[in-house]
């Protein structure tokens, strides 16, 4: 499988800040990833040491196979979405997205029709000769969008790319990042997990400078070997439930709202599973809100970053 | 982009550097001579005061001094017609100064370089007086051009008129009053006719438009005279005349001025 | 070499539109501006004033505004007068090719546009920087590529403010100096507004030089003053130290700064102008090379 991003033992510092320590993981190519992780983690380091905009300290860094990335090596193969980066304020959004185009190495009698294929995909194709001065944070945040994907990349790093928007803009942009899946890599860095979640075929978790899962995300979430069930009203005898289905681990949180459901994929799968187990909850009145194979991301991640800090307070034993 | 390729530049601009340091330091050394050497012949100059002193080097306005002045005056500054307010230039050669042992090249140099400065200046003057005039009168290129012609031609008649009197003085034909009267009337004849060419070449309310400004005398060449300065001495009135020719103690009448005050 | 070239096109016409349309550029432009003809005009005022007295002396009459000065200018009695002033013969009989009010114009435009040209060059990357915008581009091209169009664009800035400065220069001087000779004017002026275009490019060199080094637009700009300042005093102090043993390192420093070649750009023979405009190419490239081994490797 080619890699589209690889981080080698990667150290980056500022001053006595170690933002990067020792950070390894490898992206592969066509994946949507995203990178999570807590403030101060490295995300926003490691896209910019990605697309060249810093030099790490130590490690290696391979972008699309060749390296430390080039512009002049592969132009057009690479695109970003930086953060807190603002657009020079007098020019027209037009402008801006027609150099970003010629750079990108689209061919001149083209740039003209990918520009207004770009704005139309972000609904601002009505302001292309707006300076941007004059556009709304949310507007400013979709032409960011729509430069990032301009010409033809093999790799998009988005620095927090929903941020600002609109419920309606964040669903467009979400489908456009969607679109796209195959045609490129895109590495999504966001605080939403819930949109990760269903955008990411891939994770990488950042903590303090390092990677503490790179992996699928659907395997990292165990998507395979659990269903969990949102309850409502439930008033059944739980250990009657357990002795029906004694080839499945069936586990009830405290408070009675989540039903967990863990099978052996090897005999079992989900749909065979829901099937069973569905109409006997049904039949028994309980309510069910939703039903979604594993765990959110959201209490994956935080297990581990639980697991993580666990491990690093446990005190050392020697022999 | 190479790295070593960026230190190009600096190093290029390195080694111009060490390449014109000699150069420099040379080429310093030699002006530093140079003004101590102009510093060592230099006089300072005397200040130059009115521009209107370069009018008066002009020698027909000037009353040739006496034997007994020339013999009085040891210094060069008591030459009336020496231009001593005049600032010599750097790079010109110097006003020559009257003095007694001069011999007759000499004092004619002399004179022929005074009527050089003086054309020079009156040429200025001119030039200045002649563009005022154009522009009071509200002349188009044309007519300005006319007006140049006109007076070109009245200044080269002139110096006609007086290479003919020197020709006739070199063949030994005494100044008489009456020669110089008759030399007066040709050359107011010149001057009215130039001003009936101007009234028909000119717009006709070209006197109205400059008023009294406008003087004929003004536009003329004081290098008219340079064929008179051959024939100088021969401009005194024989001895024995008991008038006083016209205008003052010089022989030839005064065409272009003034008599100077008494 | 292809993609570099059509991506440094690229950018210098962006960086061009986007000076034009900057609001910091247009003030300081207009107070240029204001500058030459404030200075034109205080000239043809001087000027009237003493060919009103001139004419007096020479009892003349009034003259057309201007007439008195070229044909004193021409005259070649009042030439040997100022050779005799000044005191060297080839740089007054190169003043001499020129008339008054261009050589009026070049003293302004000598004396403002190294100004002007820091001004406007100096927060041109530290703002990028500082606002990130420069993040936008400088992952899909070359640093190189990206310094080289904002020195080009800043130069065609000044050039701009210069070919304005020379046409609002020359048409004030027509209206006010009605005697003077237009053509020849108007060929000074633009002779004078050349040179002091090149004279001008190091400094923009330098000011970007600055600009790559800092993060803060207005820090980058108060800098530019002070090199203004800093170069014009180290070239007066060169010209004064100068000499022999440890005090050639003065000639070095005179051949570090570009006023150290002002008075070659003064003088009209070719040989002179060559020489100066060799020097200011090289310190330009000197200048903008420095700055950018810094930007280089700068993380942004």
């Amino acid at each position: 499988m080619k890699t589209a991003l690889a981080f080698h033992s990667v150290v980056k510092t500022y001053g006595s800040t170690r933002a990067l320590d020792g950070l390894s993981f490898a992206i592969p190519a066509g994946a949507i990833c995203g990178l999570v992780g807590s403030n101060g983690a490295g995300k926003t380091t490691t896209l910019a040491l990605a697309a060249g905009l810093l030099s790490p300290g130590a490690g290696r860094i391979e972008v699309l196979g060749n390296g430390p990335w080039d512009p002049s090596r592969k132009p057009g193969q690479l695109a970003l979405l930086p953060q807190d980066s603002i657009l020079p304020p007098e020019a027209t959004v037009g402008q801006l997205l027609r150099l970003y185009a010629r750079l990108q190495d689209v061919p001149p009698n083209r740039v003209e029709r990918d520009v207004e294929e770009a704005l139309s995909r972000v609904h601002l194709l009505d302001r292309k000769e707006a300076p941007t001065r004059t556009l709304s944070h949310g507007m400013r945040r979709r032409v960011m969008i729509a430069q990032a994907f301009l010409g033809n990349p093999a790799l998009i790093l988005l620095d927090e790319p929903l941020n600002g928007l609109d419920p309606r803009e964040a669903a467009a942009a979400r489908d456009l990042f969607a679109s796209w899946r195959g045609r490129a890599t895109l590495v999504i860095s966001s605080h939403v997990l819930s949109e990760l979640e269903r955008l990411c075929d891939f994770i990488v978790i950042l903590e303090k400078g390092k990677a503490l899962h790179a992996g699928s995300l659907t395997q990292w979430l165990r998507q395979e070997q659990r269903l969990i069930y949102e309850l409502e009203g439930a008033s059944l005898d739980w250990e009657i439930l357990r002795r029906e289905y004694p080839h499945w681990a069936l586990s009830l949180s405290p408070d009675g709202r989540l039903l967990e459901c863990r099978y052996d994929p090897a005999q079992w799968d989900a749909v065979e599973v829901n099937g069973r187990l569905l109409p006997r909850l049904l039949e028994a009145g309980v309510g069910i809100r939703a039903i979604r194979p594993g765990e959110t991301l959201e209490s994956r991640y935080l297990d581990t970053l639980a697991q993580g800090a666990q491990a690093h307070d446990r005190p050392e034993t020697g022999t | 982009m190479n790295r070593t390729a960026l230190w190009i530049p600096l190093v290029f601009l390195a080694g111009l550097i060490l390449g014109a340091l000699h150069p420099r330091a040379e080429l310093r050394r030699t002006r530093n001579e140079l003004e101590a050497r102009k510093k060592a012949e230099r006089t300072p100059p005397p200040p130059v005061e009115r521009l209107d002193r370069l009018l008066q080097m002009l020698p027909l306005d000037t009353p040739r001094p006496s034997a007994a002045e020339e013999r009085a005056s040891s210094t060069p500054a008591s030459d009336p017609s020496a231009p001593s307010a005049e600032s010599p230039p750097m790079n010109a050669p110097p006003v020559s100064r009257a003095s007694p042992d001069e011999t007759p090249e000499e004092r004619r140099a002399r004179f022929e370089e005074q009527l050089e400065q003086a054309a020079e200046a009156w040429r200025l003057r001119g030039e200045v007086a002649r563009q005022t005039f154009a522009a009071q009168a509200g002349l188009n290129a044309t007519e300005q051009a006319a007006f140049e012609a006109a007076i070109q031609s009245m200044n080269e008649r002139l110096e006609a008129l007086f290479s003919a009197l020197a020709e006739r003085l070199r063949q030994g034909e005494p100044m008489t009053p009456e020669t110089g009267l008759a030399v007066m009337h040709e050359a107011s004849g010149i001057l009215l006719e130039t001003y009936q060419e101007l009234d028909q070449t000119l717009p006709p309310t070209w006197r109205q438009e400059t008023g009294q400004n406008f003087d004929i005398v003004q536009q003329v060449d004081p290098g008219v005279l340079r064929p008179l300065l051959d024939v100088r001495e021969s401009l005194q009135p024989p001895t024995g005349g008991s008038l006083p020719p016209p205008g003052g103690r010089g022989p030839l009448p005064r065409l272009f001025g003034p008599p100077p005050a008494p | 070499m292809n993609r570099f070239l059509s991506h440094l096109a690229a950018l210098t016409r962006f960086e061009i539109a986007d000076s034009v349309h900057s609001r910091r550029a247009a003030v300081v432009l207009a107070l240029y501006l204001a500058a030459a003809l404030l200075g034109v005009n205080a000239f043809a005022t001087a000027l009237q004033r003493l060919e009103q007295q001139l004419a007096e002396l020479l009892q003349t009459g009034p003259a057309p505004a201007g007439a008195l000065a070229d044909s004193l200018w021409k005259s070649a009695r009042f030439r040997q007068m100022i050779v005799a002033l000044i005191g060297d013969r080839e740089t007054a009989l190169s003043l001499f090719s020129m008339p008054p009010i261009a050589l009026l114009y070049g003293f302004l435009s000598f004396f403002y546009t190294p100004f002007f040209a820091l001004l406007v060059s100096t927060p041109r990357v530290a703002m990028e920087v500082y606002t990130g915008s420069c993040r936008f581009v400088l992952f899909r091209t070359s640093r190189m590529a990206w310094i080289l169009s904002k020195f080009i664009g800043q130069a065609v800035l000044v050039l701009l403010a210069l070919a304005l400065s020379t046409a609002g220069a020359w048409t004030l001087a027509r209206f006010r100096l009605t005697g003077m000779d237009a053509f020849s004017a108007a060929a000074g002026i633009a002779i004078m507004s050349g040179k002091a275009w090149l004279f001008s490019l190091p400094f923009v060199a330098l000011g970007l030089a600055i600009s790559q080094s800092l993060r803060s637009p207005n820090t980058a700009q108060a800098l530019g003053f002070l090199a203004w300042i800093g170069t014009g005093a180290l070239a007066w102090l060169a010209k004064r130290y100068a000499g022999e043993g440890i005090r050639m390192a003065w000639d070095v420093v005179a051949l570090l700064v570009p006023q150290g070649f002002q008075l070659e750009l003064w003088r009209m023979e070719f040989a002179s102008f060559a020489y100066a405009a060799l020097w200011l190419l090289v310190l330009t490239a000197a200048y903008l090379m420095l700055g950018f081994l810094h930007f280089s490797r700068q993380d942004l």
